[in-house]
Formats: structure tokens, sequence, C-alpha cells
């Protein structure tokens, strides 16, 4: 059954990113290495100087003469900012992988895998994040030997080691046939396939035990996904110093906020695999649609919370936090606040609603615009959730924070290693499943 | 109803996670009397017992679909790539940090 | 039981930066690194006051850590380097921090100060150790704050070095355990206010209010 193995043409279709290379991915790869390389020697000009080559600083205020330029600004930046937003992205795997197999979705089936990739790659990259940010990366090792579990951040070093590995083995378990089959299809990469097929037997009971088991670890990473964010968002939440977060609502806030920048870039994924391989016939405009449907009511819910969010802090709020809000709306912070508002939510809320009101108007182009935007926009809007609060402490006078090209560079990083990953990824495995095409 | 091999890593990872919580909560280093402030207190690696425990006790699902030689091979790669990525991290950034 | 404290009087601190000065010989404290600093409670500027000519008014307020009873920054620490001592002394351990800068931000006082370039003093004396010999120069990325001089306290001198340099006697130290001790017999004569103390923090650092500012509720909340 090996060579001369007939594939039907809608297997052709599916598996083409594994069977055809062009000119375009190598460029497109060359490119992200050179940046990558550009990022590489930042990081290692911000480990030889130390963090002063970001444009973070210390609470405190002093004079700068005194000072030397290391006070009066924010403690924490845009590398606690992309790290909120890669375990945002992350909320996207397992929602959509876990509402196909626990409520039979089975229309979704064909976005499942490229969400699961996504969170797969994204929370290594989340991790990247942190470890740009402190101080001495060669004492993580203190984490694990000393880590106290009353600290937030080992809840959060926990919650992400917890649901990075449930993904990890999630992802092999429903990939597993895929690469057995994979051995018969691609004749010269059989001894790579069924090196990773593990004995994979292929028979009606092994196919029912795993699909038993990746049932149950579905049901036991549900929890998982809403304990990463509620911890992540705790870190902020939980701080009677800091004006603009002490909240309770910020559990849910974060959570609700993860699952809408998931379920963007999900829908941003399937749109640019669907226009790249011209599989309208898998990733149909159904398909979309169901997705931006989800989108649409979760981003309601968001914006609800976060109108909640500033109404408590600025009714009849202590000084402190009216100072925090002011920054945002009046302040300095205000030509990033009301663009992030008007462009970044307004215009993907109107998008996405329109098809409520106006029958028949749904258009996955559109949608697809909007769910880049909304990518952005939830960027910015953690950022003006953690910086603002710091830069306006209690006792001091109102700080500055502008992100230096080493910080920025840095942390870009993490998002050229996330397209190399993934589109490897997509090179060695169906970023679709194989029995989408096999009814 | 799962094999014995399931149950067994399953209860294996719950032993090292509970193992691991207990560890962490006997030392608790918080407010150690320390005249030397310097000196090491709490050196119990607890942490790391609690994060074998999830990473054994969600393999439940790999043993519970893999044949024993292939689920062992995957958990040595699950167990050693968490700590390699430590030591990779560790390696490089102190060779560069003053 | 020590209940080690620190008092600073307010109507008595001329804001001249000698003890922030002194604390920061004594403990080696590179560049841009301040331990101890003095507040003008007053207009935005260091030494500039509030209001208009003539009804102006200025006073100093020197801020340390407080080593609070119910500290948020040991609360946060991932790796424990925050540590409470029996005798009051909130413990940041230089060889265990990782930089994480989660007590700058917990720390409703603002106070821990962050190695963010490897430590430089001016002019450069690195051949020479300034300050105490048992505090050692911190590496770069770690956190660092003021440590009630448990080096001095460690070998029976309750005598800070912020206490040892004030030229204006405003600042005192010792046992509030003690009902001899001068911090005791302060709290019990005069009125003392702590800093955010809506917050539960339950600071260890008392400040005697100033004479021409207005309510103890006023000189907390600047």
């Amino acid at each position: 059954m090996k060579k001369g193995y007939n594939m039907s043409a809608k297997e052709e279709s599916l598996l083409q990113p594994l069977l055809k290379t062009g000119k375009g991915f190598y460029a497109f790869v060359g490119v992200l290495l050179v940046l990558t390389v550009w990022f590489l020697y930042c990081w290692y000009n911000q480990l030889s100087q130390g963090l002063v080559v970001t444009g973070m600083r210390s609470i405190y205020n002093a004079p700068n003469y005194m000072a030397y330029g290391v006070a009066g600004g924010s403690p924490w930046g845009i590398y606690i900012t992309t790290f909120i937003f890669w375990i945002g992205i992350s909320h996207a795997g397992i929602a959509i992988s876990a509402s196909v197999r626990l409520m039979n979705l089975n229309k979704y089936k064909v976005v499942a895998r490229m969400a699961e990739v996504l969170t797969l790659v994204a929370l290594p990259m989340a991790a990247l994040s942190i470890v740009f940010d402190v101080g001495r990366p060669d004492r993580l090792f203190n984490l694990l030997e000393f880590g106290r579990f009353q600290a937030p951040m080992l809840w959060d070093l926990s919650a992400i080691t917890t649901y990075f590995m449930a993904t990890i083995i999630y992802l092999y378990l429903s990939l597993r046939g895929d690469i057995d089959e994979l051995a018969l299809r691609i004749p010269r990469r059989e001894w790579f396939y069924k090196r990773l097929a593990m004995h994979y037997e292929g028979t009606e009971t092994d196919k029912e035990r795993h699909k038993q088991t990746l049932w149950w670890l579905a049901i036991a990473i549900v929890p998982i996904m809403v304990t990463v964010h509620s911890v992540v968002s705790f870190v902020f939440g939980l701080m009677i110093a800091r004006a603009g977060w002490y909240s309770t609502i910020f559990a849910i806030y974060f959570v609700v906020g993860a699952i809408v920048s998931g379920v963007a870039a999900v829908y941003s994924l399937a749109w640019i695999f669907r226009w790249l391989y011209k599989w309208q016939s898998l990733i149909t405009d159904e398909v979309l649609k169901g997705i931006s449907w989800a989108l649409r009511n979760v981003l309601i819910i968001y914006i609800y919370l976060w109108i909640a969010e500033e109404l408590t802090t600025t009714y009849m709020g202590p000084s402190a936090e009216i100072r925090v809000s002011d920054f945002l709306w009046n302040g300095p912070y205000a030509p990033i606040f009301w663009p992030l508002a008007v462009i970044g939510f307004g215009i993907p809320a109107i998008i996405l609603l329109k098809p409520v009101f106006v029958k028949k108007t749904f258009s996955p182009k559109l949608t697809f615009i909007a769910s880049i935007i909304l990518n952005v926009a939830f960027w910015v809007k953690r950022f003006t959730i953690i910086v603002p609060s710091l830069l306006n402490p209690p006792l001091y006078q109102t700080g500055i924070y502008i992100p230096t090209v080493t910080e920025a560079s840095i942390i870009l990083g993490t998002f050229w290693l996330a397209v190399l990953l993934y589109v490897v990824f997509v090179k060695i495995f169906p970023i679709i499943e194989l029995d989408v095409v096999e009814a | 109803m799962p094999s014995i091999r399931t149950l067994s890593v399953g209860m294996l990872g719950l032993l090292l996670i509970v193992a691991g919580v207990a560890l962490w909560v006997l030392a608790d280093s918080t407010s150690v009397v320390v005249s030397m402030p310097l000196a090491s207190t709490g050196f119990l690696w607890a942490p790391l017992i609690w994060f074998l425990g999830i990473i054994v006790i969600l393999s439940a699902a790999l043993a519970n679909t893999l044949p024993l030689k292939d689920y062992l091979a995957w958990l040595l790669v699950l167990v050693v790539g968490y700590l390699a990525v430590f030591v990779i991290l560790v390696s490089v950034t102190s060779a560069i940090l003053p | 039981m020590t209940k080690l404290t620190m008092i600073i009087d307010l109507s008595r601190c001329i804001g001249c930066w000698t003890c922030a000065l002194g604390c920061k010989a004594e403990n080696d404290e590179p560049i841009g690194i301040w331990w101890n600093r003095i507040l003008t409670i007053g207009g935005n500027e260091i030494d500039t006051p509030s209001g208009t000519y003539p009804d102006i008014k200025m006073n100093y307020m020197p801020i340390n850590c407080q080593h609070c009873d119910n500290a948020p920054c040991i609360k946060v620490c991932p790796v424990g380097a925050l540590r409470k001592r029996e005798d009051g002394i909130v413990f940041l351990d230089w060889e265990r921090c990782i930089g994480c800068r989660y007590c700058l931000i917990a720390c409703p006082y603002g106070i821990p100060a962050f190695n963010w370039r490897p430590p430089v003093q001016s002019p450069d004396v690195s051949q020479f150790k300034i300050g105490a010999p048992e505090v050692p120069v911190r590496p770069v990325g770690v956190a660092e704050k003021c440590t009630f001089c448990f080096h001095r306290v460690d070998k029976g001198n309750l005598t800070p070095a912020c206490i040892e340099v004030c030229p204006a006697g405003a600042r005192f130290f010792g046992d509030l355990d003690d009902p001899t001790s001068e911090v005791s017999q302060i709290i019990q004569s005069k009125p003392i206010v702590r800093l955010r103390e809506e917050l539960g923090t339950e600071p260890s650092v008392y400040y005697v209010p100033p004479r021409h500012a207005a309510t103890p509720q006023e000189v907390a909340q600047t």
C-alpha cells in the first residue's frame, strides 16, 4: 500500500501544505529567521547591560540628578502585557476543542486542530515573555527550589505547566491516528511518522479508547483553562496598593477577554488557511459564521464587564482611582485609550453586530479584518490595564513609561518564534483532522 | 473501566502532588527566623515534586492509550523536556549576566 | 520579643537628606538607588511649597521601608526572598531574589529599589568596599530596600545609620516591646500616625506630624 497510494482529491487538498512547499514559504521563513537573529542580539544586550535598556523604571520618584534615570516609572511594561496577551491567545485551543468534543459540534471540527496548535505555541511564548522580564533569569531554579504556594506567580507557573502538559498530551492523542495514516500517504517521511505513531493499532477498539480518553481529558482541561487566566488576573486584582488593579471582577474580566482574543485569533487563522490553500469547501462560510457568532457574544460580555469596571472606579472613586482613570481618559494616555475604544473595539463590534440586524450580510473577509483589529486591540487593552496604575502611585507624582526599541525587539521575538513554530507544524502535520475528509 | 496501568499512573501522580503540597506547606519559609539573612532555608524542592506530580497525573491519558514502552518514553520526554527548559535558560543566561 | 520600631519626627525634619546619604554610604547603594528618600509635602517638585504666597506650606517626610507586620511584599514574593525576622525586620535576601519586581508593585509605599543596571559607584572607587563589610554589593537584576541596618542590630547596636547621622535629632529607633526605650516613651507622649493605615499593613515606622500641617490624616494621605 506504499507507493502509488491513491489519495482522493479532497485528501490531497487537505494535505497540500505537507506535499508542496513553494518559494514563498522559504522566503517567509527566511525573513522570520533574520528578525529572530535581531531579537536574540537585543536579548543579549539586555542580559549583559541589565534591564535599564528597557523603558521600565522603579516606582519611587526622585529628581533625575539623584535617580540617574532609574526611578519614576513603571516596573512592568510590554513584557508583562505580552505575557497576558499570549495567555489570552492560548484560551482558544481548548475552548474550541472542548466545545467540539463535549458538545458534539462536529461542524467545527475543521478548526479544532489549528486552535490546539495555537495554544501549544502560545503557552511557551507566554513563559518566555516572563523570562525576558525577570532581572536574574539565571536564578529560575529558585522557583522550583524555594517557590511559595502563597505567591500568585507560583499559581501562574502551576496553571501554565498544567495547561501546557494537558494540551500537548491532548494534541498528540488526537493527532496519533492522522500520523499513522500519513505514513502511508507520504512515503518519504514514513520512518518519521511510523516512529511517532508509536505502534498505533488503528482498530475500532483502539479508536474508541482514544475517543474516551480524549473526552475525559477535555473535561479536565476546561477548568484548567478557566484557572489559568484567573490566576493571571489575581497577580493584579489582589494588589491593594495599586489603584485601578484592586478589583473583584478581574478574574472573570480576564477570562472573558482571553476567550475573545483566542477565538478572534482562531478566526484569523481559519480565514488565512482557507484563503492560502483554497479550503472553501472545508472551512465553509457556515463554519466561519458560527465562529463569528461566538466571537460576537463573548465580545458583548467583555464590553459589559469593561463598562462595569470603568463606572465603579470613577463614580465616587477614591482620589487614587480617579487619578488613574483620568490619566487614561484625559491625560497622557488618552491618545491610546480613545482610539482603542472606538477603533479597536467599536469597529469590530459594529462588523460583528451588523449581521444580527441586517440579514444575510455576513462577510467572511470583513469579519477577518474585525478579528485582526480585535487581536491588536486586546494587546493594547492589557497595556492600558497594567501601565497607568503603575505610573500613578498614591504617594508620588505620575511617572512616564515609553518602551525602547530594544525592549520592543525582544518581545517581538516571541511573535517571530510563535509563527516559526506554527508554520513548521503546518508543514509536518495536517492542520485539519484527516477524518474531516474521510466521511 | 480504565486499565490498572492507567489507575496506577494516576495514583502515582496524585501521590506526588499531595507530597509536594504537604512539603510546601510544612516548609513555608516566609517567617522563618534567620539571623544570618543570607542562609538558605526550606531547601526542599517541594514545588518541583508538585510539578512532576501534575505531569505524571496528566500522563495517565497516555498510559491508557499507548504501549508501555512508548508511554514511558513519552513520560521521560515530558519530564526531561520540562526540566531542560530551565537548564537551558539558566545556563545561557548565567553565561551572559554580569 | 523584640519589636523594632522607627519614629520620625516631622516637626524636626529639615529635609537635608543627611539620613538618606548616611544610609547610602552605610549600605553601599549604587547610583540611582535610594533606600531612604525625603518627600516634600507641598508642591510638585522637591523643595517647593504648596499654596500661593503668603499662604504657603511645606514639610518634609523621610520614607523608607516600613517593615510592616502584615507586609504585602512578603506575601507576593514567588521565591520567599522577603522574610520577616523575629525582631520585626522585613529582610530581602539578595541571593534568592530573581528580580521579578513584584515587591515593587505590591508595596503600598513604593519602597523597593531595583538594580536596573550593574551597580556603579560615583566616583568609581571599586577597589574599595563602601560601607559596612557585612552588607554585600548586590548584583544587577535584584531588588533591595532598607534593612533597619540589620548588621548593626545583630551586633547589639540599635542605631541604624540614618538615626546616627540626623543633625536635627528627628529620627528614633528602638524596641517597642521595651517600655523604657525612647520609642515607647515618644509613642506614649506625642501624637503619632502611620502611613496608609487603612490598608492594614501594620507598618513599624511611626511619624510625629509636623507643626504647621493640618491633621495627621492629611499627612498620612500625602
